[in-house]
């Protein structure tokens, strides 16, 4: 089977689970919810991972701290040894971030020719996750605009986990209620309108921007429904309000596994700080900014903090592992994880920390020669059967190069 | 040379049996790696790597004996002794900590290497195992059967890193010009033994007279070290007398001794200072210069030499020697005493005749000696001088002198061993009468030629010229520096280009051709490179490549500068706008930001509820932030659904309050009134009246069959996500041409949420609506008043500390402040209110900006900086303290405490920041791939690091010393910040560091010009007055007075108020370093040119009438009312 007619089955699939369930495709209610749901009946009937976490960890590593030798982890990854000897990572050693290295380093989940193209996170969220209720989770722990990519616009992370849960499970409860058609249902026709209206006026690139707006509404639209959305294990977290790094970045890997577990979405993505490094790592043992960790090297007020920093990074990594784990994702969801640089001590996008956990990735350490993202996003890409489309050029640049011997 | 190996055999023959008769219990106390690391011929580099196989140890030592004739020249991770072929390396005061199995290492650089690395190593003092134990035990067999004879271990040992040897010539031109020039050797050996016996030895190869070539002639035409290696001198101390002087005591005594030098020995006398510099260490030196005629060395007719080979009138042949030897009592490692050679036996009955045909002199004599090295045959000619007419090997009898010039000529024959000569045989004379005369007759001619010097003088003469001037005006040669580079080691720490070692590995200790001064980090002078040459280098010979030497590896290494075309790579002037034509800005839907919205909400209804928490996240622009280029998705789209159906709940508990009416079931009055009186304002402009029916039937109810309430709730949350609020209009309609001008109320719009942050005013709408806003001079009026709003103040709070980057401070602590958060949104608060005051106030200047006599302070921050805290407080409890010494935005605890550490100031974030942020100058990122093992660089340098004087000005310049990294820090970056390091992490100011050393302000502001200035351009602009500060303060004052910097100042403020209220990114307004990507499409040239063109004009306005009047034109710039569409 094609990846194409493999997508389309799996269209069909979703459909025809959604008429046995008694809801019409148009009456979906908005809640992702219910979405979610039915998303799983379709996942449990497919085989293969169907699922996708990109991470971001800022800073490269030391390479030679980093990859280990034998069996035991360095320092820097040494948080994720239980899930090495158990062969549930593989570290990519001698991996190159094309764009990578200080300075130019917006492109992390981007061809390295980023303009007018989508991101990893972008492009899996409108192929494998074009069915599910929120395309793209993109999440992160700092505000961070140059992540995610759909064309020439960015999409800023989200770093609010109410807004996060928000998207997850808001189910247009507000906003008056009662009547003969849901309220969000007249809602998005005053806003049609609206659009409408404003597109008339506007040049070639507002009208761009309209037209995205314009599909929000429609998908919105979509999924109206005056059901209530369901509980149980699939309930938002309890608590939302979190201050510090540390506690942001936990609760941002429970939401995310939350989504992915209840089917909200098949495309998450996760930024531990940003590739300015000013982000304030609270939970080291001297709390700092990252920044300040790697310009310091040479300076005995520092020693072993970069260490730590990476390590630190890793435990984050470790956590997310855990969760994917516990909630039973890591054969069904592959986790994607990138740096911005290499090397910390070159500034440069040689040697650049890569890390693929679940969906049938091989564990250990694979030596991919020099390959770059593009390789690793199209090896991820082909084995979650993203299927591109016939003008997937149009919105990627993975090329065909592939990375031999990372999945099993 | 074959008996010197002997004895060194035999020293190091014993080291190794008295390790081993004595230790072995010891066995295998060490194991070391021996590693070399790079080996270019003349010298190489090693890494040692001791592991401690034996018990814990606080303090080691490791000594080793070189098979071959190494020298070490520097040492690091340790300090080193070498006497002779013995090496012994001590901890520094970091790492002598060896637990057991604990390994430490360290680097070294040795000349001369040998073939093999030493085998055999004592961990103090006891045998090592591990490759110790590879030492042939042929040595130690052969040893033993000798050392009965072996002299006894050293008392005393010379330290050669700090004792010194000095003699001054005193050379006249051809011209009379007369110069003192001052001579050493690069290595001293010396020992004392247990009774008393001082020997010092001085390889003459060591010779450093600052010229290379000098160096080579002195060793080859005056000591003849080719067979009279070494000197000697020889003196008898007291050591019972020198053990009794108290530490700290000084006494002048007499020395006498014998001074062995070219195969002369004479007796030397002298008053020597002793000085006892603690138990186990004294020092002497004579208290004057000790005079040496050259004559009685039989040396001045190399001296001679030396003077006919530079073409010099004269050269002194008595010189003042000065001397200054440090001897330690410290012998761990039983290093033997220095046992001289014994003379030989002297020759006997010389005899000869010289044939007047051939000029052929014949000399017989008989060799009475057993242990003779060679003999010296020496000639005095008509001169008088004497002249080694040959050496000699051991076992000859005879030599045939050839002579050229008749004349009358005495010879003698000198035996010697090693260096130590027997009594030289009495003169003979013979007289060579010239050709075809018979022998024995006397002819009356005379010659200084001497066929030796001439050949030497032939091979040297071609650089003579440029040595014969003084240091100042030594001409280069790159080519001779190209081989005293690698000869001097220089190669060892810096690579064969500075920055690189041949196999493309960083050097140890990059440097940079381009600078114009160099500092040694243990200097407080700014000296030329070749002065740095002579003055520090090469590490641990320093001062051994002076003059013509320095000269030409300053040459060589120049070679690597960039030559100059006379064009500097980035001009040195400021933007200048091509035209008066009108600027357009971009047509464009702006969503609003989070505080947008949640100002808005809270100023339309009232809802103070926390959005910021629960709206998608804003677009980063530069400095600001700012949503023109973000679309809504999906998710964007939930968002805001969710967020205005919580409000529009929130809105129906309180109609009343909100609208001054509740919904009804009776009559829809304030249905109505929600659609004509809120929505206009929501939307903020008047309804069209398709939307005046959709919102109608929405609001009544009557959409979706609703009630009431339910239809206005409803309503609200429609309106609150529709897209008529959530976008900013910038649309404008058409003007002429392309160009749209902005109607009233999209004019109302942007002057209110650019100057306020929110919604406009009712008051502001009636403006538009009255055509008030259609004119510059309308908007300007409006402008004026809405300065006075609240909001404005607290919009240019945030603005501040988003240009500055000071919003995150917050999240920092700081070492040993509790609770620094909460300070750090007091000076969060602080820098605000400084900042608004100063734009606000019409009387204020630029100045005001950053220099003013004053600040706003809390308690806390009264208590923390040290101010007074007396006067009226504001709503916030802040009153306004006079001060001298802060105030201002860059002299601010908010900017200081956020570019610096947890622990410390941060000279380099602090420096980038002022040239970044506040000048608007684009510093590069660090370049990628520059490969630096900093761990490794901060072992290296672990000891300077630790150093108690080391401050962080110099560890700034340590580890930014490399060209790619110096060409932005050695001018644009440190200097400007370490002149900041009054200010400590917290921004308090000090005085001292925090090692306690008194805190260095004065710097040079470098490149004062929008595109910088980089060192690796050797034509870069360098302002011809220089400019300089101390302090902070004195810098805040600088930008703000002198014409250049406040130039460049007071336009990067008008380009971030052109950034934040257009929404571009400011990078691209300002000559962007071209490497420099950034993730956002980049503006058209030509847009980008009108921009630049509205900041010279808002310049100008901040120039001449203030800050204030600068807030007032911008939105009535042509840029902001009349927009096009620009391709994106």
């Amino acid at each position: 089977m094609s990846y194409k007619d493999c997508f389309d089955k799996e269209r069909r699939d979703f459909l025809r689970i959604v008429k046995r369930a008694g809801i019409s495709a148009g009456a979906l209610q908005a809640s992702a919810m219910i979405g979610g749901v039915m998303l799983a009946r379709v996942a449990e009937a497919q085989t293969g991972p169907t699922k996708s976490i990109s991470v971001f960890m800022p800073g490269g590593c030391t390479p030679s701290k980093f990859f280990p030798t034998g069996s035991t982890l360095p320092i820097q990854t040494q948080p994720l040894q239980s899930h090495y000897n158990a062969g549930r990572i593989a570290l990519l050693r001698n991996a190159t971030m094309m764009q990578g290295g200080h300075g130019v380093m917006f492109t992390r989940f981007n061809d390295p020719n980023p303009w007018g193209k989508q991101s990893f996170d972008v492009n899996l969220g409108k192929t494998i996750g074009a069915n599910f209720p929120v395309k793209l989770l993109n999440l992160g722990t700092t505000p961070v605009t140059e992540l995610s990519r759909e064309g020439n616009a960015q999409v800023p992370a989200i770093t609010s986990p109410r807004t996060a849960l928000d998207i997850l499970f808001s189910g247009g409860g507000g906003g008056g209620g009662g009547g003969s058609v849901p309220p969000r249902k007249s809602l998005v026709d005053a806003h049609y309108a609206a659009v409408n209206d404003l597109k008339t006026k506007l040049g070639q690139h507002e009208k761009i921007k309209l037209d995205s707006h314009f599909t929000a509404i429609r998908e919105i639209e979509d999924a109206i429904t005056t059901s209530n959305p369901p509980s149980g294990s699939c309930s938002a977290p309890p608590n939302t309000t979190v201050t510090g790094f540390d506690a942001t970045a936990k609760l941002m890997s429970e939401i995310a596994v939350l989504a992915l577990s209840c089917n909200l979405t098949a495309s998450a993505s996760i930024a531990f700080g940003t590739d300015e490094h000013l982000h304030f790592l609270d939970a080291v043992a001297k709390p700092r900014a990252s920044h300040d960790s790697h310009h310091n090297q040479g300076n005995p007020n520092y020693a072993g903090f970069y260490d730590e920093d990476v390590a630190y990074y890793m435990s984050l990594t470790k956590q997310l592992i855990d969760k994917l784990e516990a909630k039973g994702l890591l054969s069904s969801t592959i986790l994607t994880q990138v740096s911005d640089m290499g090397n910390v001590d070159a500034h440069s996008g040689q040697n650049t920390p890569f890390l693929v956990a679940g969906g049938g990735a091989r564990g250990g350490v694979l030596d991919v020669s020099g390959l770059t993202q593009t390789a690793l996003f199209q090896t991820v890409g082909l084995q979650l059967r993203a299927n591109q489309g016939p003008n997937g050029a149009a919105f990627r640049n993975w090329g065909a190069a592939t990375m031999a011997g990372l999945f099993v | 040379m074959k008996k010197l190996l002997q004895l060194s055999l035999l020293s190091t023959g014993i080291a190794f049996g008295l390790a081993a008769s004595s230790t072995a219990l010891a066995q295998g106390a060490c194991s070391v790696n021996y590693q070399t690391e790079n080996n270019w011929g003349a010298g190489a580099q090693y890494k040692v790597t001791l592991t401690n196989t034996s018990a814990p140890k606080t303090n080691w030592e490791l000594c080793w004996s070189f098979a071959g004739n190494e020298t070490v020249s520097s040492l690091w991770e340790g300090t080193y002794t070498q006497t002779g072929k013995n090496v012994c390396v001590k901890n520094v005061g970091y790492n002598g900590n060896l637990p057991a199995n604990g390994s430490v290492a360290f680097g070294l650089i040795a000349s001369n290497p040998g073939t093999s690395v030493p085998a055999a190593f004592t961990l103090n003092g006891a045998a090592c195992g591990g490759t110790a134990s590879s030492a042939p035990s042929s040595v130690a067999s052969s040893i033993s059967s000798i050392s009965s004879s072996a002299p006894a271990a050293a008392r005393w040992l010379l330290d050669g890193t700090k004792s010194t040897f000095h003699f001054v010539t005193l050379k006249k031109s051809a011209a009379g010009v007369e110069t003192p020039e001052n001579m050493t050797f690069s290595q001293l050996q010396g020992t004392v033994a247990a009774n008393g016996q001082a020997t010092l030895t001085i390889p003459l190869a060591s010779i450093n007279s600052g010229v290379d070539i000098r160096n080579t002639r002195m060793q080859s035409l005056l000591f003849e070290s080719g067979y009279l290696p070494s000197l000697h001198f020889t003196t008898q101390l007291d050591l019972t007398a020198i053990d009794a002087l108290a530490a700290g005591s000084t006494r002048v005594q007499t020395v006498s001794g014998n001074l062995v030098l070219h195969g002369v020995v004479k007796s030397v006398v002298f008053d020597a200072l002793l000085v006892k510099h603690a138990n186990n260490r004294i020092s002497f030196s004579p208290r004057k210069p000790i005079a040496i005629n050259s004559t009685d060395f039989d040396l001045n007719a190399g001296v001679e030499a030396l003077r006919a080979i530079a073409s010099l009138s004269t050269v002194s042949e008595k010189v003042p020697v000065y001397f200054k030897v440090f001897l330690n009592r410290d012998n761990p490692t039983n290093v033997p005493a220095i046992s001289l050679a014994a003379a030989p036996n002297a020759a006997t009955g010389l005899s000869g005749t010289v044939s007047n045909a051939t000029g052929a002199a014949n000399l017989n004599w008989a060799d009475v000696s057993a242990t003779e090295t060679g003999f010296l045959i020496r000639r005095k000619g008509a001169d008088g001088r004497w002249v080694t007419a040959n050496s000699n090997a051991a076992n000859t009898v005879s030599y045939t002198d050839s002579l050229t010039v008749a004349g009358s000529y005495d010879y003698k024959v000198i035996s010697y061993t090693d260096s130590i000569p027997a009594a030289a045989t009495a003169p003979l004379n013979l007289i060579y009468t010239g050709a075809g005369s018979s022998a024995s007759s006397v002819s009356t001619a005379s010659s200084t030629s001497v066929t030796s010097v001439s050949s030497s003088s032939k091979s040297a003469s071609s650089v003579s010229s440029g040595s014969s001037s003084s240091a100042g005006l030594l001409i280069g040669d790159a080519t001779r520096g190209a081989n005293l580079w690698t000869q001097n080691s220089c190669v060892a720490c810096h690579g064969v280009d500075g920055e690189k070692n041949a196999n493309g590995t960083v050097v140890l200790n990059p440097l940079n051709p381009n600078r114009s001064f160099y500092r040694h980090t243990n200097d407080n002078r700014d000296l030329a490179l070749r002065d740095f040459i002579a003055t520090w280098m090469p590490l641990g010979n320093e001062g051994s490549c002076t003059g013509q030497c320095a000269a030409d590896i300053e040459a060589h290494i120049l070679t690597w500068r960039r030559p100059s075309d006379g064009v500097p790579d980035r001009p040195a002037t400021a933007f200048s706008c091509p035209s008066t034509a009108p600027s357009y800005g971009q047509r464009t839907l702006r969503l609003l930001t989070k505080a947008e919205y949640q100002r808005s909400v809270r100023d339309l209804v009232n809802y103070q509820t926390d959005l910021l928490s629960s709206l998608p996240d804003d677009f980063i622009s530069g400095a600001f932030v700012n949503n023109n280029t973000v679309q809504i998705d999906k998710s964007r789209y939930t968002s805001y659904l969710s967020n205005a159906e919580r409000i529009a709940t929130n809105v129906a508990t309180r109609w009343n309050a909100v609208l001054g009416c509740t919904p009804s079931t009776t009559n829809t009055t304030c249905a109505d009134k929600l659609v004509s009186e809120l929505a206009p304002k929501v939307f903020r402009r008047p309804l069209t009246p398709s939307e005046v029916t959709t919102y109608t039937g929405l609001a009544r109810g009557t959409t979706g069959s609703r009630t009431q309430a339910e239809g206005m709730e409803l309503a609200v949350a429609v309106m609150l996500s529709s897209p008529q609020f959530l976008y900013r209009s910038e649309v404008g309609e058409l003007s002429s041409g392309n160009v749209y001008k902005l109607t009233g109320y999209e004019m109302a719009t942007y002057l209110s949420y650019t100057l306020t942050g929110s919604t406009p005013s009712a008051a502001l709408l009636t403006a538009a609506a009255n055509g008030n806003l259609n004119t510059v001079a309308g908007i300007r009026q409006q402008a004026a008043t809405l300065l006075n709003a609240a909001n404005t103040k607290l919009l240019l709070s945030d603005f501040v500390n988003r240009w500055l980057a000071t919003e995150s401070l917050p999240t920092q602590s700081k070492d040993g402040i509790a609770n620094f958060a909460q300070l750090a949104k007091d000076m969060e608060l602080e820098l605000g209110k400084n900042f608004s005051t100063a734009m606000l106030d019409s009387s204020a200047t630029f100045a005001t900006i950053y220099n003013p006599t004053y600040t706003n302070v809390n308690q806390r921050l009264a208590s923390h900086y040290g101010l007074p805290f007396s006067g009226t407080q504001d709503a916030d409890g802040f009153v306004h303290a006079t001060t001298s010494d802060r105030g201002g935005i860059l002299v601010s605890g908010a900017f200081m405490s956020r570019y610096a550490t947890p622990s410390d100031a941060n000279l380099i974030t602090r420096a980038v920041a002022v040239r970044r942020k506040l000048l608007c100058q684009d510093i590069p990122e660090p370049p990628a791939g520059v490969s630096l093992d900093r761990e490794a660089l901060a072992k290296r340098d672990a000891a300077f690091f630790n150093d108690p004087k080391t401050t962080q000005r110099m560890i700034a310049d340590r580890i930014t010393a490399g060209t790619t990294c110096s060409n932005c820090h050695a001018e644009i970056i440190n200097p400007l910040g370490g002149g900041m390091e009054n200010f400590d992490a917290a921004g308090r100011i000090r005085s001292v560091d925090l090692k306690g050393n008194p805190v260095v302000t004065s710097a040079t502001f470098f490149s004062p010009y929008q595109q910088l200035q980089f060192l690796n351009d050797p034509d870069r602009v360098i302002h011809s007055s220089v400019i300089t500060f101390s302090g902070a303060k004195d810098l805040a004052r600088t930008i703000a007075e002198h014409p250049l910097v406040s130039q460049q100042a007071q336009t990067c403020l008008a380009t971030q108020f052109v950034s934040y209220s257009s929404g571009i990114n400011s990078l691209f307004l300002i000559d962007k370093d071209p490497t420099r990507l950034v993730g956002s499409v980049e503006i058209p040239a030509a847009e980008k040119t009108g921009y630049r063109c509205e900041i010279n004009n808002l310049t100008s306005v901040l120039n001449t009438r203030g800050p204030r009047a600068m807030l007032e034109e911008l939105p009535a710039l042509n840029s902001v009312i009349y927009r096009q569409e620009w391709a994106r």
